[in-house]
């Protein structure tokens, strides 16, 4: 009976599994021999070695504002969820689970009239007379208008990951740590963060492989001018240039990148 | 109880797929399957406009419109659509009309596509432009019909800008005297900037004809590097923004007072009061490129016939005039002789105003072919890096 039972699960399972293999496996064991084909089906390296003719750059820039908007995300995260986890506050924690709600393509666009050089943010600072209008600074166009957008965006899914984390740690710590006179703060680095270390690097893996991939805020909030995310040029490369090959060869190299970072944090903290 | 629960998931899965096999019976309407490239004034165009008027001379017919994305991305969409439904050998095919741009002619011709359909259809006689019979550098004759032509200019707010260029000297020693407020796209943000890097590379290369009719030959990009390389220095003058749209929002928000632009795109806009209507705009010489939208039907299609009376529909002079011209601010897709004289004299200055039939004539410009316009991007991609 047990056996029947194992079966049916088992083909239970199937379509799920097959739905994963045909839709997601097989077209990116595609995509990665694609990247080493030539428009003609040859194997080449052409296609690798156009992207490091033409976008090297761009996976360094890429690299740099996923690494530099999650620095941000930590930053105030786990602070924010330090506190929340020590004193409690429900309103705050709505108020930062909110972005969770907002599609990508939403918050490109509302940052965009935000940050803009005649948005709203400059308006209301020339308002009272600090910068000049006819010649205003534009957070929005740059790389650090992308690197807001996404750590405002990828804020709600680390108060989600890091506060469940911090929960998990159970209250006798911390009253032992108040015991010894900790404020919030040393509770939260010294007892919140290396108890919930492994649950931090999986939350930060998987925002920065999503901000890796991001590609509507990029689009919406990025220059046109100097280095580009990958996942522009790859969309450029498709579109406009009908090349595959190239497009490919930025996946799979975005795709070394993001497993890169698993395999690092995954190893570090399991050494421990 | 576990067990209860495991039959239960099943008799559930069992009961889905029953329910969605009941929906799919056969359907005594004939449906008209329309996939559009464009933005969402295309999709709205077929919804709105064109379906509502077929279905009023034929009743039976239910009209689909899929709108599959905006710029050539959208018309790429299409062909992979078609391409896949070729590729396995499908002998009804789910789009019955595409609207799709020029660029990706040569490839749904080279893999047989579409139908040669033009020369059995009632307007076949106004099918008379230039880009009707070559699609950059493709020979597109019989395949389709251009619905209607978008042209890229200069738009220019008056109040700063009082003598807006009558060429690219001026253009550029504007841009000079005035950094950072001429404003365009790049190459990675949309067709606009595009058109404006060609425009530039017919400018300065004297080389349109070779450029625009062909026959390839690399040998004759050789002057690009240079080319590439003064662009680069006017774009230290220049703000390159993050899309055509960026580029009207710059403009309409006063952070650039001049850019290159869609026509179609700025009439629309002005139209929905999105935009300053102080803007306008100009067609500096040696000109800048413009492209059609084609009308197509693909070669197994499921109702070719019922496709073929909606294109003639559209191809109308009266629906040219009245939808293409008076409606959207475009300039229309088959003989212009046929459709003005049905059009308004309001209408007629709203689209010829700053850019004349005669300025159209002589400075509207084609894109590269494919091969060069690939290789332009590229070009322009090294420089930039």
């Amino acid at each position: 009976m047990r056996r029947l039972e194992n079966a049916f699960w088992f083909a239970f399972a199937v379509p799920t599994l097959g739905i994963v293999l045909v839709l997601f496996f097989a077209p990116f064991l595609y995509s990665a021999l694609g990247s080493f084909q030539s428009k003609s089906g040859q194997l080449t390296l052409d296609n690798y070695a156009l992207v490091a003719r033409l976008y090297t750059k761009d996976v360094l820039y890429t690299v740099g504002i996923a690494t530099f908007s999650l620095a941000i995300v930590l930053f105030i995260g786990i602070l924010l969820c330090g506190y929340l986890r020590v004193y409690g506050n429900k309103l705050v924690e709505f108020l930062f689970k909110i972005p969770l709600f907002v599609p990508f393509v939403v918050v490109g666009h509302a940052m965009r009239v935000f940050l803009a050089p005649h948005g709203i943010l400059n308006s209301m600072v020339a308002q009272i007379g600090l910068i000049n209008l006819d010649n205003p600074p534009s957070l929005a166009y740059s790389w650090l208008g992308i690197s807001l957008a996404l750590a405002w965006k990828n804020m709600a899914m680390a108060v989600l990951l890091i506060l469940g984390a911090f929960r998990s740690v159970h209250e006798t710590y911390l009253e032992a740590a108040r015991n010894f006179g900790a404020g919030a703060i040393r509770q939260t680095l010294d007892v919140l963060l290396p108890m919930s270390a492994s649950s931090l690097a999986v939350a930060s893996v998987l925002m920065f492989t999503s901000m890796l991939a991001s590609f509507s805020i990029p689009l919406m909030i990025g220059g046109g001018k100097g280095a580009q995310m990958t996942m522009i040029d790859v969309y450029y490369r498709i579109t406009y240039q009908g090349d595959y090959g190239a497009a490919n060869a930025l996946g799979v190299v975005s795709y070394l990148l993001a497993s890169g970072a698993a395999i690092y944090y995954l190893r570090t903290v399991t050494r421990k | 109880m576990r067990r209860a629960f495991a039959f239960l998931s099943l008799a559930t899965i069992l009961g889905v797929l029953g329910a969605g096999l009941a929906g799919c019976g056969p359907s005594a309407q004939v449906t008209l399957n329309v996939a559009t490239a464009g933005d969402t004034n295309m999709v709205e165009l077929q919804k709105n406009v064109f379906g509502p008027e077929f279905v009023k001379k034929y009743p039976n017919v239910t009209v689909n419109t899929v709108g599959t994305g905006p710029g050539d991305p959208g018309s790429r969409s299409i062909y992979d659509k078609l391409k896949a439904q070729s590729s396995a050998g499908k002998k009804s095919w789910d789009i019955d009309v595409g609207v799709i741009h020029q660029s990706i002619m040569a490839e749904m011709l080279k893999e047989g596509l579409l139908l040669q359909y033009v020369p059995k259809t009632t307007v076949a006689k106004y099918v008379v432009a230039f880009d009707a019979k070559n699609a950059l550098g493709t020979n597109v004759e019989g395949y389709v019909i251009p619905m209607f032509h978008s042209q890229t200019a200069i738009a220019y707010n008056p109040k700063y800008v009082p003598a807006p260029p009558k060429n690219f000297e001026e253009l550029v020693a504007w841009a000079k005297a005035n950094p950072k407020k001429f404003g365009y796209n790049g190459i990675k943000g949309g067709m606009s900037g595009q058109a404006f890097v060609a425009a530039w590379t017919y400018w300065k290369t004297g080389k349109y004809d070779v450029y625009a009719m062909g026959p390839y030959d690399k040998a004759n990009e050789a002057p690009w590097p240079g080319v590439m390389k003064e662009l680069k220095a006017f774009n230290e003058v220049a703000t390159i923004t993050a899309g055509n749209a960026a580029t009207l929002d710059m403009l309409n928000r006063g952070e650039i007072y001049m850019g290159s632009v869609w026509v179609d795109m700025f009439v629309l806009w002005k139209n929905e009061g999105r935009m300053d209507p102080s803007i306008q705009v100009t067609l500096p010489a040696p000109g800048m490129p413009g492209q059609p939208m084609y009308l197509v039907i693909p070669k197994e299609a499921a109702n070719k016939d019922m496709a073929q009376k909606y294109i003639e529909m559209i191809a109308s002079p009266e629906q040219q005039a009245k939808v293409i011209v008076e409606r959207n601010g475009w300039y229309p897709g088959i003989d212009a002789k046929e459709v003005l004289p049905k059009v308004s004299k309001e209408g007629q200055d709203k689209l010829f105003k700053g850019v004349t039939p005669e300025d159209l004539a002589k400075k509207g410009l084609v894109f590269p072919l494919t091969d060069y316009f690939k290789d332009l991007l590229t070009a322009y991609e090294d420089a930039m890096k």
